[in-house]
């Protein structure tokens, strides 16, 4: 490995929350309906109270069709993000959670109070090494998915 | 005395050199208890040959000689270890108890901090979703164990592997995986060959929720798959290596891979040769050391019947 990407790599990492401004390098074709959970998401957040389809659509000026919108809320409460419930008669979506204030800086401050210390914080995945990287696309090319 | 000491460090750092490999052969869970049991018992054993090697010089100062009615003569005339193995001990033996603590104190502080800013997350059913594009997911112990997952994580996986994720991380929290690592830190704090034993338990930790995910959701290529496809975004979005040759999964050595390919061998079984061989690394360490422990006693006794002898005669 050389050291010119090594040094690239760790100024990337240590930009924590600008990931959020790359253009996201596409690995599946359904990472836009993802992108769409998060909006959706936010939007609930936003409002506060419980909305139905109907009112979310309204809210997001975003000319999504209804039926869009309904698939979104109903993948968010299977992931268990997003709780049903009944409002005048009809399904209204909220989240499970009330929405963290500046959820990026928080991320950051405990990253920071952990230290990256792996006994006090188990991370999902560890970073990967370029064998690595090929080796899953590849498996996961094969695989179908 | 000192042929037994060497025996038994020699077995320290046996057990310190290859519990690692051989803890890969191991399912996991059964990989952590003996990791940590021996990692535990053999940094004991350790510290107690360098105590024993010590206190035979230190009972040699006159003042500790008189207030134990041993004969300074016979304790220095049947000396069973060269007088600067005997210092060296004594020198290095506070030195390991300062390293061991220092690094706990640290581990300790590390989860008071983390504690503090916990507080603030709050969170439903432990689990707390923060809004931020960084794809992150972790769990913490800190103030009652929380999961914590962020919009950028949730937003790249299917409904199915977002259970995957939380499933493997309440492992975590439930199993106490934290706990085993702090102890395995601080061993290695004292004794730095246990270095490799650390990542070991790390990656039996992350295996052992691995293979939990995988009977909550009762699919084994599903858990495989979250896990490629999750690092596979952290390492698009957070930034990585550029990418080299494609290989196979067989022929690349890494930590994600490593899990993804146990996952696809099956259910871990039982292995009773590596088993074996690491508890008898444990306990000849152990015994070593009960052997060095039976040489100082037996060392005082001959002074002290020396002494009492002289007494009566005197008398």
């Amino acid at each position: 490995m050389n050291e010119a990407s090594q040094m690239s790599r760790t100024s990337r990492t240590n930009g924590a929350d600008v990931a959020g401004g790359q253009p996201p390098r596409s690995l599946s074709e359904r990472r836009p309906a993802g992108a769409l959970e998060a909006e959706v998401l936010r939007a609930l957040w936003d409002a506060g109270v419980p909305l139905t389809p109907t009112q979310l659509q309204e809210r997001m000026h975003t000319g999504l069709a209804y039926n869009t919108v309904h698939t979104v809320l109903t993948r968010l409460c299977d992931k268990g993000v997003v709780a049903r419930t009944r409002r005048a008669g009809r399904a209204a979506y909220q989240p499970v959670q009330a929405q963290v204030e500046h959820g990026a800086a928080q991320l950051r401050a405990v990253l920071d109070a952990a230290r990256d210390r792996g006994e006090v914080l188990r991370r999902f995945v560890d970073t990967l090494t370029p064998q690595e990287e090929a080796a899953l696309r590849a498996w996961l090319r094969e695989s179908g998915d | 005395m000192l042929t037994m000491c060497l025996l038994g460090l020699g077995c320290a750092a046996a057990f310190a050199g290859t519990a690692p490999w051989l803890a890969r052969r191991l399912p996991p869970r059964t990989a952590i208890y003996l990791l940590v049991g021996g990692a535990v018992l053999t940094t004991a054993a350790a510290l107690s040959m360098l105590a024993f090697l010590g206190v035979t010089v230190l009972v040699q100062l006159p003042m500790v000689a008189t207030a134990g009615d041993w004969s300074p003569s016979l304790l220095h005339a049947t000396d069973p270890v060269p007088r600067w193995v005997a210092v060296c001990s004594l020198a290095l033996l506070p030195a390991a108890l300062v390293t061991g603590v220092a690094a706990a104190a640290r581990q300790l502080a590390a989860m008071a901090r983390l504690r503090r800013v916990c507080r603030d997350l709050g969170g439903a059913e432990g689990v707390v979703v923060l809004d931020s594009d960084r794809p992150e997911a972790f769990a913490t112990p800190a103030g009652g164990g929380r999961v914590v997952v962020t919009t950028g994580m949730l937003r790249c996986l299917h409904t199915e592997e977002v259970r995957v994720l939380i499933a493997h991380e309440r492992s975590h929290l439930r199993h106490r995986h934290t706990l085993w690592l702090m102890a395995v830190q601080v061993c290695a704090a004292i004794n730095p060959l246990l270095r490799n034993v650390v990542t070991a338990v790390g990656h039996a930790a992350e295996r052992w929720a691995d293979e939990d995910a995988a009977t909550a959701v009762g699919d084994r290529r599903l858990v495989a798959r979250t896990l490629a496809r999750a690092a596979l975004h952290v390492h698009d979005t957070v930034g990585g290596l550029a990418p080299v040759g494609t290989l196979g999964l067989g022929a690349v050595d890494g930590a994600v891979v490593t899990r993804v390919r146990a996952l696809l061998d099956g259910p871990p079984r039982r292995q009773v040769a590596a088993t074996l061989a690491l508890v008898v690394l444990m306990v000849s360490a152990l015994s070593w050391a009960a052997g060095v422990q039976n040489r100082t006693d037996d060392f005082f006794d001959a002074a002290h019947a020396g002494g009492v002898a002289t007494h009566s005669r005197a008398g």
